[in-house]
């Protein structure tokens, strides 16, 4: 299967120091020493690599995220005339293109311009400013709640550019009241992500028994679901609905759909999914660049090849558990033990629970319909 | 969830005899979606792609 996402790193350097970043604080490290910007040669490369691809196999469309480190520290404008490339390059295929983005640097103006590139920002926020702040800080230690707080009011103003919110669960916060704080800034969407963690690197756990980021993801997930309108729409869990009513998930957090992302990182080098750096150093080498190989020549790599092989990928343990369908082995790095990747989530017995709470809840709406 | 000796079963919902005609005009709950995207996708199936998740 072709790529369709594409990842373009644009700045590696951040402006916040938040102490979870899979690109500087976990295994590989490696961000610190990338170019900080990419090149103009790099993205002409990369442009013209995308053409290539897109149109060698008649893509209808392509999504293309401007990403980091903080994108931002390019410029907006800077970003918006690397959109207007992009989608020259894909033409007559269509470019859906997004940055992500801490907030801290989107301002008025900003916003201005990326609304004006129709580039849609995506904004990572990890609920009130509490819990928020416990994670994401400046280096100075300062929390940066109030710079975020001011791009989503800009953004609730612009619903045309709001691609909506990134949050990482952090058990010390309360579910219902992180997911009514992100909800506070009306997101057209809201995505929740566990927090990386792999066998090697254990998540933080409270309390003695296993299973705690699935009852927090089950409270998150029957504060958006008893809502009698939605709301929001939190993409994890209308996946993890889709699944379990026989059809297919479109994020790689959960299902078995095949992964057709993949990175140029600002030094010009294809990479794997950047949160495999959580894993170990080097996890998301390819040794192949825009200089001198295609996208197709990406496709064969074996680490990227097994990205797409859906059932035949996860490990003999999960296959003979009929939730795998539905779990799909959960987020790939988070399966990391000892230099393979099959092997069962960390998050196992949370997805486990998680599924379950949906499911029963599925089931009892699908009884009340049915009956009546 | 039902419970075996090889651990839980039966998570997948039961949609055999369920229509978009059950669903009341004006349901725009989070399951009346999800009910009318999985109809829709039966009537029009499309092969998914697992979108990468460190973007909106």
């Amino acid at each position: 299967m072709p790529f369709s996402e594409f990842i373009l790193k644009v700045h590696s350097r951040c402006n916040l120091a938040c102490d979870y970043c899979y690109m500087y604080e976990l295994a590989d490290r490696r961000a610190r020493t990338d170019p900080p910007l990419m090149s103009p040669e790099v993205f002409d490369h990369t442009c013209r690599r995308l053409a290539e691809h897109v149109h060698t196999h008649g893509l209808a469309a392509a999504r293309i995220v401007l990403h980091g480190g903080e994108p931002l520290l390019a410029g907006a404008p800077a970003l918006a005339r690397m959109a207007e490339r992009l989608r020259a390059a894909v033409s007559p295929a269509s470019a859906r293109i997004s940055v992500q983005t801490n907030g801290t640097l989107l301002d008025e103006r900003a916003l201005a311009v990326l609304a004006e590139a129709g580039v849609l920002v995506g904004v990572s926020l990890d609920g009130d400013r509490r819990s928020n702040d416990r994670h994401r800080r400046y280096a100075s230690g300062r929390g940066s709640f109030d710079a975020v707080e001011r791009a989503l009011r800009l953004l609730a103003g612009r619903p045309e550019a709001y691609a909506g919110i990134l949050c990482v669960v952090d058990l010390d916060a309360d579910p219902r009241g992180t997911y009514q704080a992100l909800l506070a800034h009306r997101p057209p969407m809201v995505d929740f992500l566990l927090p990386h963690a792999n066998w090697e690197t254990p998540p933080r756990r409270v309390g003695p028994a296993e299973g705690g980021y699935g009852r927090w993801l089950a409270d998150a997930f029957d504060a958006w679901y008893d809502a009698p309108v939605r709301l929001t729409r939190v993409r994890l869990f209308e996946e993890l609905l889709n699944l379990l009513l026989g059809g297919q998930s479109r994020t790689e957090s959960v299902g078995l759909s095949p992964v057709a992302a993949v990175v140029v990182n600002t030094d010009g080098g294809y990479e794997q999914v950047d949160t495999l750096r959580s894993s170990y150093p080097g996890a998301v080498d390819t040794a192949l660049t825009v200089f001198d190989d295609t996208f197709d020549d990406v496709l064969r790599h074996p680490a990227v090849a097994i990205r797409q092989a859906g059932v035949a990928a996860l490990a003999a343990e999960c296959r003979r558990c009929p939730v795998h369908q539905v779990c799909g082995g959960g987020n790939y790095p988070h399966r990391y033990r000892a230099g393979s990747f099959t092997n069962p989530s960390v998050y196992c017995a949370d997805l486990r629970l998680l599924i379950a709470h949906v499911s029963s809840r599925l089931r009892a709406d699908l009884a009340g319909l049915r009956g009546g | 969830m039902d419970t075996t000796e090889d651990g839980p079963v039966g998570v997948l919902a039961d949609l055999s005899d369920v229509s978009l005609a059950d669903l009341p005009e004006l349901d725009k709950s989070a399951f009346g979606h999800s009910l009318r995207r999985i109809l829709e996708e039966i009537d029009r199936p499309q092969d998914a792609v697992a979108g990468w998740n460190s973007a909106m």
